[in-house]
């Protein structure tokens, strides 16, 4: 499935620092674990959805 | 010797040596005195390294008395992110469980730096582990909160967070910073100086704490584009010692430059819907003076790509992957964010196949870029689109999206940073200045006080 233009803009904000859904106040540690469960999650689904020719390799090279 | 000397740049202070104006043991102590007094202001100094760097400045003047020129960095004196090695030394990666660390080996990019006959005079702040895959707080750092030299209310930016700071406040001429993904361009935004994130695999790696193999770059923070391209001429090349090592050269030729009237920039015209209102006067006015020498300038978008999905799942799987040692000994507790402890022990859980996507999505990416740069020859945007948050504040939001009202449909240039970041692309982040853009804006900024982002409170430039 092909991701929108809405659902691509809200995917593109820059996660190193700036996560997304969050509230003003820290939650508590167990929350946060989850917190980042979830968004990990939500990463891979968003991956997941992402269509790309089967023949593509990963931008890495081993070489012997 | 003037006060004008921490505010000059890298050629100016190079010139005065070969004059004796000064020697650069003058220099040397003149700048250590500085950052060793100020740093601690902007919690921007790890280490000092005051002693070797004299006994270096000692060689050094006696070189140039010889009439032995090395080039345009002899003699200066510069910081370096406390992520990177010095033999014997404290490197502490920013981080409480690596507080003691001595390394057994010094930097490439050092070493390098060394030969040019510029001088390292100490290690600067850091967010811990450069930010891991993600933090929340500014003072997510074993030296405390990186402070803005124009605002100490807000943050300077991160991860190199004191790289920042002291090149802005003139602690240091020039400062070697690092990103994986914003950590050299988000800093130099805020605190309003020139930073330049080279092509991936350009600089050496090797001696750098790794956070992301395939994503992290060494590079230049300064008080302007020349003498970026000057330290990055000196640090670029190839390195055996490092796997990631494209094994070319960087030669700093303004003089073989292309006109600008010949190259062309891609920008999208809806970025300024998405920086704050009171930044995009400053933005309107940077496109301004971008055309007025001469680019042109072509409306354009972004390959379409989960960026942000891709950069969280590559940092967080290799980052957790390099510190899973940290995290299966439980000393990952010992880090000052909680959300960074959280994120590194989750990054353990990513599977196989989600890294893999990602890295199969990259190559698409660094296709789709390919085919953008046959039509454009640089892409100009907001480094960030906000100015530097308060250190109170959750970091979360902080880059300036329009936060009152409907955000805008296209996504323009915001996801910019991760992009270039998985593609493997250089960036420049230069300060934005409203009004006359003039060689020595800093000159002015000691003056009169400048709002952090490098946008003058009042008067016109």
């Amino acid at each position: 499935m092909k991701l929108s233009r809405r659902e691509l803009a809200a995917a593109a904000v820059a996660v190193v620092v700036a996560p997304s859904g969050e509230s003003q106040t820290p939650p508590p540690a167990q929350d946060l674990a989850k917190v980042v469960h979830d968004a990990n999650r939500r990463n891979a689904d968003t991956l997941a959805k992402f269509e790309i020719p089967i023949s593509t390799e990963p931008a890495f090279q081993f070489k012997a | 010797m003037t006060d004008d000397v921490f505010f000059a740049s890298v050629s100016d202070l190079n010139a005065g040596l070969k004059k004796h104006e000064y020697s650069c043991v003058e220099l040397v102590r003149a700048f250590s005195e500085r950052l060793a007094t100020l740093g601690p202001r902007y919690n921007a100094l790890a280490l000092p390294l005051t002693e070797i760097a004299i006994r270096r400045a000692k060689l050094v003047d006696d070189e140039i008395k010889r009439e032995r020129f090395r080039g345009p960095l002899q003699g200066v004196p510069f910081g370096a992110k406390d992520l990177l090695a010095v033999a014997g030394q404290v490197t502490s990666w920013g981080a409480k469980p690596y507080a003691a660390q001595v390394l057994d080996q010094t930097a490439t990019v050092l070493t390098k730096l060394d030969k040019t006959g510029s001088v390292l005079i100490g290690k600067l702040a850091m967010v811990e582990l450069a930010g891991g895959p993600s933090y929340r707080m500014a003072n997510a750092s074993l030296f405390g909160p990186g402070l803005n030299p124009w605002d100490r209310t807000r943050w300077s930016g991160g991860s190199s967070s004191g790289s920042g700071s002291a090149v802005a406040a003139g602690l240091v001429p020039f400062a070697l910073g690092s990103e994986t993904s914003g950590s050299i361009l988000t800093p130099s935004a805020f605190c309003g100086v020139t930073g330049l994130r080279p092509t991936y695999g350009l600089v050496s790696r090797h001696g750098a704490m790794a956070l992301a193999w395939t994503m992290d770059k060494i590079g230049p923070m300064c008080r302007s584009a020349e003498d970026c391209g000057l330290v990055l001429q000196a640090i670029a090349g190839g390195d055996s010692e490092d796997p990631g090592s494209a094994g070319k050269n960087f030669y700093y030729t303004p003089q073989y430059a292309r006109k600008f009237s010949d190259l062309k920039a891609g920008f999208t015209a809806v970025d300024l819907e998405w920086a704050e209102p009171e930044m995009r006067p400053a933005l309107d006015a940077a496109m301004q003076v971008i055309r007025g020498i001469g680019l042109q300038t072509v409306e354009t978008k972004l390959p379409e790509f989960p960026y942000g999905a891709l950069a969280g799942t590559v940092v967080s799987a290799e980052g957790s992957s390099i510190f899973e040692p940290l995290i299966t000994s439980g000393k990952v507790d010992q880090l000052a964010d909680a959300r960074q402890i959280e994120g590194l022990k989750a990054g353990l859980e990513i599977p196989a196949k989600d890294y893999l996507k990602a890295m199969r999505i990259r190559s698409l990416v660094k296709k789709e870029f390919h085919r953008l740069f046959a039509d454009v020859d640089v892409l100009v945007a907001p480094g960030r689109y906000g100015i530097a948050p308060k250190i109170s504040e959750p970091l979360d939001g902080s880059g300036g999206r329009a936060a009152q009202g409907a955000r805008p449909a296209a996504p323009g240039m915001t996801s910019l940073i991760p992009a270039g970041n998985l593609a493997g692309l250089p960036a420049l982040s230069l300060p934005c200045v409203r009004g006359g853009e003039k060689r020595h804006h800093f000159r002015r900024h000691r003056a009169e006080p400048v709002r952090p982002g490098g946008r003058p409170i009042g008067g016109d430039r």
